[in-house]
């Protein structure tokens, strides 16, 4: 009979089993290029379909943070990309730009609010910008650089916020799946 | 003769543990959570602009965040609100994240 105490510590053998378990839970997190439910939402009106990706970050840049997430409804031929600075020194943007290789768009934005988030300035913007353009841009091959996402200050050069290629490279594959979602889904 | 105490004490942590960063949601998942529920609807018409505001919680011990819907709201430039919903996402009680997302004009 076996008096050993089902208090005792886990033999090798649990260790495993542990190791097996995290292994294969987390193993669904590793194909993150195929997993975008968690990453948008969707509504569905009279006249299609709107779609919001959440908040994107992981963009560096030398003088701050910047986050940007994308709208598009399924019968526009744009992407609303509204974007958050959070600077040290605030930065007066009136237009933003979009770099990968060759490719270079330039486009208005608006501002939506500034406020103080602790000892940062917090500045919110809104731009409209081509959906093919878009497209092509957030599929910017990692051979051509990471692509870059620039506000334009009026009265000095552009801020450049750049993701790492590892970073990019999955969250590339990620907005593919999302953007061929939404072309399928537009209106005939 | 420590062994069944040391293991006793891990357990208690690991019990402890299992409710630690939790977040407000219709359902629960103990290993894993990531569900959208609805919040509020209001009498007001169309909804092309969506924004979000979000709260996180590590481990039970940090949570930080605006989770507002005013902060949603005027992230996307809303001024009048036409639904409001929620998305909850938490793994192992490790980290928690809580998304308001409004929808309005």
């Amino acid at each position: 009979m076996n008096n050993r105490s089902i208090l005792a510590i886990p033999t090798r053998g649990t260790h495993w089993a542990f190791l097996l378990f995290f292994l294969t839970f987390f193993s669904g997190s590793v194909a993150v290029g195929q997993r975008v439910g968690h990453l948008f939402v969707s509504k569905t009106d009279t006249a299609g379909t709107l779609y919001y990706i959440y908040s994107i970050d992981g963009f560096k840049g030398e003088t701050g943070r910047m986050d940007f997430d994308l709208t598009r409804h399924s019968t526009w031929e744009h992407f609303v990309v509204r974007f958050t600075l959070l600077e040290k020194e605030r930065s007066e943007v009136d237009s933003l730009r979009l770099v990968c290789g060759a490719l270079r768009a330039t486009v208005p934005v608006r501002r939506l609010f500034v406020e103080r988030k602790g000892a940062r300035w917090k500045q919110r913007y809104e731009a409209e910008v081509d959906a093919d353009l878009l497209t092509r841009w957030t599929q910017c091959p990692v051979a051509d650089g990471v692509p870059r996402f620039s506000p334009v200050a009026s009265r000095s050069t552009a801020l450049d916020f750049r993701p790492g290629r590892g970073a990019w490279k999955r969250l590339s594959g990620q907005l593919r799946v999302i953007m061929d979602l939404i072309e399928l889904n537009k209106p005939g | 003769m420590k062994r069944p105490f040391v293991s006793l004490g891990v357990a208690c942590a690991a019990l402890l543990m299992t409710s630690c960063a939790q977040v407000k949601s219709p359902l629960t998942g103990f290993i894993y959570t990531d569900l959208k529920a609805p919040m509020a609807v209001t009498d007001n018409t169309g909804s092309s602009k969506v924004g979000t505001s979000e709260a996180q919680s590590i481990l039970g011990i940090l949570a930080t965040g605006d989770a507002s819907i005013e902060s949603a709201a005027k992230s996307a430039g809303i001024t009048k609100i036409h639904h409001v919903d929620e998305h909850v996402s938490g793994i192992l009680g490790i980290i928690a994240k809580y998304k308001v997302v409004v929808y309005g004009e």
